[in-house]
């Protein structure tokens, strides 16, 4: 058995995190993926860190790594008229065209490339991860993440009330815009086997905030025109929904039906003042008074550590957790178990290679591929290029 | 509404799922085309039609069928009840996975075991089925057991410990559902990777999704980081790695906001000259990226007192026009005042919900040029579509579903 995605050729020509995120997606299930990057700096996400022992070089980016393993790097300069050709020359015997954009000019270079791609191949799909879009009416902005969060009303759903809205951490909507590229691409290919044709897969970053992430808070304020606010480090919509501190550390409590609650305050606490009838309408509580249970609460979580508290509600069938810090995530027993974290050989094949994230879901019989290393800067670019005339 | 071919079209997909994450995967399926019958029951209902309706004057609607939660999570959908736990109801299951190319389920680890209807039975029945099952921690494992809500898989999964005011405790992002969305998302891509092999190479397969797995990998640089480095982040509140002003800034007015984001010199030079005349401008240190990092918190300080001057659209406006990044932050719903969001198709209207009037839901998270994809039509009404999917699918007589009914099965 092959993985999933042998055979698919891409041409990837991104920066950052965004479309090789994508490509990695089709990198990682067998998929031959060449990525032109420019000549001398290559993909921008090569000087960022996380970079192998916080020594900076454009081998030793720990994110280029995990990124852009198992793909070939070719170096083009898209600005001369020899270079854009042989780009456009590989790009008619791939499947795929994966690119993406951060401003309005590279927004309109990647427009008239889609014209020149679609009218001498046909037969390819363009994947195109632009800030707003590759037509409408704010193609010419750029964006980051904090725009997109913000636009995407993720923002303001999160932080203190009174103080200034958080966007999520990291870049998350990069990795999000690449994962919907890819999955578009593939809706775009099962197309081309009735159509016989390519087409434009447009997506952009602001999309899946948009839309998928969108639930109760937009449907309900929509309908009912009650909005959600931030409210700290809980939802205000029921009891328990919140981070309650323990010993040492925090604790996420979630109780979505009534029996959980019931459970954890007589089996796992044990407390007979929670038993009041006070502290039975979760709904109530957590509108009108979930400091008061907090208090109440306070003393029996101070006095125990987190897996203390996480396998008291284990047995009880509360579905508290621990909020884990990263370390503590990365040896956690439940990913050790699953074989999650995989390691990537470093490009000059030195060293014991790169810790990093998996597979995000395994595939029982065409598995996502031992990651192989990233390449070196260029390191494809004769073999490649040759191969094409 | 979106038209009849779609990339997905022919393809058949049974919907044994509930709640969030596996509905999206079978909306986002419909969107593109698919038949996606969602198999339900009366009995143990999806627990998003037991959200609040919207009203109606159709006296005969019933409140779980207007839902508008449910409607976005299930538009375009074909509707079959079936009681699982009655007699003859695996069987009758078993039929229709015989006509299909993909189950999706989200039961707890081992239910649909319990149910006769795992993996091993499906593809006993037909063997190129592809069966995705999706769970908070995944299908083996210690921790498989632990009861899972999108934010404490989220909690194990360290994204909470990120999220919150730098050197301040987190304090979690956990109204977002994260887990579940992003869900949709993974599943989705795994489905399709599995309906690719099984076109080229003849094979079906069980995918099993980890929620938390899923999370984890949106995490990676946090995760190199700390294996590579030895670094544990914490929250950082807005802060980006790639420069500085960069994050959320005060407008006039009552909770008002919006971001900026500077990421290179140019950048800031535009950002300047946007903000004429302000003391920034003329200052040697802020040139570069470097001296704009270490002097950050100043900075930004410095830039929200101007920021609080102004109306947030005014401002936006005034920004964008001289280039430089910057957004209002919306409150949830204020997106439908904005029309970007309905040309390009992130919202859509629903007409013809009950006689409720008009539901909005969302569409999908991109577009395709020639092969449209969007929300092909509401939701189901329970068991809209019991008879006539089971007489076509399962081969059931008249007689046959009548006796099932009075059984209690196609509940």
């Amino acid at each position: 058995m092959k993985a999933a995605l042998t055979g698919i050729r891409v041409v990837e020509v991104a920066d950052g995190l965004a479309g090789p995120f994508a490509g990695k997606c089709f990198a990682a299930q067998g998929a031959e993926v060449v990525k032109i990057e420019r000549p001398v700096t290559g993909d921008r996400s090569r000087s960022f860190g996380p970079f192998l022992g916080d020594d900076a070089g454009l081998e030793r980016s720990g994110l280029f790594a995990y990124l852009n393993a198992g793909k070939k790097s070719v170096t083009i300069d898209l600005t001369s008229d020899r270079g854009y050709e042989s780009f456009v020359d590989l790009v008619g015997s791939a499947d795929v065209l994966l690119a993406d954009s951060r401003s309005g000019s590279e927004v309109r270079w990647l427009c008239s490339t889609y014209e020149e791609v679609s009218r001498r191949f046909p037969g390819v799909v363009v994947a195109a991860i632009t800030p707003f879009g590759m037509s409408g009416r704010l193609t010419e902005l750029s964006a980051h993440d904090v725009d997109f969060c913000a636009l995407g009303t993720i923002t303001a759903t999160i932080g203190e009330p009174g103080r200034e809205p958080l966007t999520p951490p990291l870049e998350m909507s990069g990795y999000q815009a690449g994962l919907c590229a890819a999955s578009a691409s593939l809706l775009a290919l099962f197309a081309r086997r009735r159509t016989g044709a390519g087409q434009l897969v447009d997506v952009s970053p602001l999309d899946a905030w948009a839309t998928v992430h969108q639930g109760s808070g937009l449907m309900n304020a929509l309908a009912f025109s009650s909005v959600t606010v931030r409210a700290g480090n809980r939802r205000r919509d029921a009891y328990p929904f919140h981070l309650m501190a323990a010993k040492d550390g925090l604790m996420c409590m979630i109780a979505r039906d009534g029996n959980q609650w019931k459970r954890f305050v007589q089996d796992v606490v044990g407390d007979p003042a929670l038993s009041a009838e006070r502290y039975r309408d979760r709904r109530k509580m957590g509108i009108d008074y979930p400091e008061e249970v907090d208090a109440l609460l306070a003393p029996w979580f101070c006095a125990r550590t987190r897996s203390e508290i996480f396998a008291l509600c284990r047995a009880a069938h509360v579905p508290f957790s621990p909020v884990r810090t990263i370390d503590e995530v990365a040896s956690c027993e439940q990913l050790a178990s699953r074989d999650f974290f995989v390691t990537i050989p470093n490009a000059d094949g030195s060293g014991n290679g790169l810790r990093a994230p998996g597979a995000p879901y395994r595939l029982s019989a065409t598995p996502w591929l031992a990651p192989s290393r990233p390449p070196r800067l260029g390191e494809h670019t004769a073999e490649v290029l040759v191969g094409a005339r | 509404m979106t038209g009849e071919f779609g990339p997905l079209s022919g393809i058949r997909v049974l919907d044994l799922s509930w709640v969030l994450a596996g509905p999206l995967v079978g909306r986002l399926m419909a969107d593109a085309g698919a038949e996606v019958v969602k198999i339900e029951s009366a009995e143990r209902m999806d627990n998003t039609r037991l959200g609040r309706p919207v009203a109606t004057t159709d006296e005969g609607s019933q409140p779980y069928d207007r839902v508008p939660l449910f409607h976005a999570l299930n538009a375009g959908k074909k509707s079959v009840s079936i009681n699982l736990r009655a007699d003859g109801a695996t069987e009758i299951v078993k039929r229709l996975v015989a006509t299909s190319d993909v189950v999706i389920e989200n039961f707890a680890p081992g239910v649909l075991d319990r149910l006769g209807l795992g993996y091993e039975v499906l593809r006993e029945v037909k063997p190129d089925i592809i069966v995705l099952s999706m769970s908070g921690t995944g299908a083996d494992g210690p921790l498989s057991d632990v009861p899972a809500y999108a934010a404490t898989v989220t909690s194990l999964a360290g994204l909470e410990s990120l999220v919150g005011y730098a050197t301040e405790p987190p304090i979690g992002m956990l109204g977002a559902n994260f887990a579940d969305s992003l869900g949709g998302l993974f599943g989705l891509h795994a489905v399709l990777s599995a309906l690719w092999a099984r076109d080229e190479q003849g094979v079906g397969q069980h995918i099993d999704y980890s929620e938390m797995e899923g999370v984890c990998t949106f995490l990676a640089e946090g995760f190199i980081d700390y294996f590579t480095n030895g670094r544990v982040l914490g929250p950082s509140g807005n802060s980006h790695r790639t420069g500085s002003p960069y994050g959320v800034f005060p407008a006039t007015g009552e909770d008002a906001w919006l971001t900026i984001g500077v990421t290179s010199d140019e950048e800031w030079v535009t950002f300047c000259s946007a903000t004429g005349g302000e003391s920034w401008g003329e200052d040697p240190e802020l040139k570069t990226i470097e001296g704009r990092l270490r002097r950050k918190v100043q900075l930004e300080h410095d830039i929200g007192r101007y920021t609080a001057r102004y109306e947030r659209d005014v401002l936006v406006a005034e920004l964008r026009r001289a280039g430089v990044a910057a957004s209002p932050v919306y409150a949830v719903g204020e997106q439908v005042d904005d029309r970007y969001f309905w040309e390009r198709g992130l919202l859509e209207r629903l007409d013809d919900v009950e006689g409720a009037g008009e539901v909005v839901i969302y569409g999908s998270p991109w577009k395709l040029s020639d092969t449209p994809v969007g929300p092909r039509g509401r939701a189901p009404r329970l068991g809209e579509h019991t008879r006539n999917v089971l007489s076509r699918d399962a081969g059931l007589s008249d007689g046959e579903l009548d006796d099932l009914d009075a059984a209690g099965v196609l509940r």
